[in-house]
């Protein structure tokens, strides 16, 4: 029981910022699906990049968004929201410069579409770690 | 942020302004994709931030367990 009181003790010593760091939302298989499907869409689409359709621009689009939303409002999720808003962001850009300009040019295409496989890559290793 | 991970940016900069220098990116789309560079290194960090929180949040839970067991 002592040696109890005294690890919770140093625990709280630190202050909030200890519970801050405790305190993660556990591991949620709908978000978690979300970036999977944002990525694996990606890989698929990567390729397509010399003659991209609409149709995968908008898909892309529509998982983005859905990612984004479902993570918005999960409570105790603050350390994914960034990630998942940063990777919608690079999706949003995508769409728009497709729209302004009815195609995108394939170098520009391969290269976005890394970064966007690469953040996605990086959300779904840090969002399968979290405690069940 | 450590030495090489700076590299590692100028590294993929300098291979965007290469794209650009050889025309197979415009200025606009260069912009956009070296933004593109800084906002993974951001959720680089982030995701390592969480995964050091989750690894820290274990230790925490076994220290207590310890405790409980030599209480």
């Amino acid at each position: 029981m002592k040696t109890l009181l005294i690890a919770l003790s140093l625990l709280f010593l630190s202050g909030c910022a200890v519970i801050d760091r405790f305190n993660i939302a556990p591991f949620d298989s709908n978000e978690y699906a979300l970036v999977n499907s944002l990525r694996s869409t990606s890989i698929q689409v990567k390729p397509n990049c010399s003659n991209i359709s609409r149709e995968e621009v908008n898909q892309l689009y529509i998982i983005a968004l859905n990612m984004k939303n479902y993570s918005q409002y999960l409570p105790r999720n603050d350390q994914t929201i960034k990630p998942v808003n940063a990777t919608y962001q690079m999706v949003s850009e995508l769409k728009t410069r497709y729209n302004k300009e009815n195609k995108l040019n394939k170098t520009y295409c391969e290269l976005k579409m890394q970064s966007i496989i690469d953040a996605t890559e990086l959300t779904q290793r840090a969002i399968g770690k979290r405690p069940r | 942020m450590e030495k090489d991970q700076f590299q590692l940016i100028a590294l993929q900069v300098n291979q965007l302004q290469k794209e650009l220098d050889e025309g197979n990116i415009n200025e606009d789309e260069y912009r956009e994709l070296v933004q593109a560079v800084g906002a993974l290194k951001a959720i680089e960090s982030d995701t390592s931030n969480l995964e050091d929180n989750l690894q820290y949040r274990q230790m925490i839970i076994n220290a207590v367990a310890v405790a409980k067991l030599l209480a």
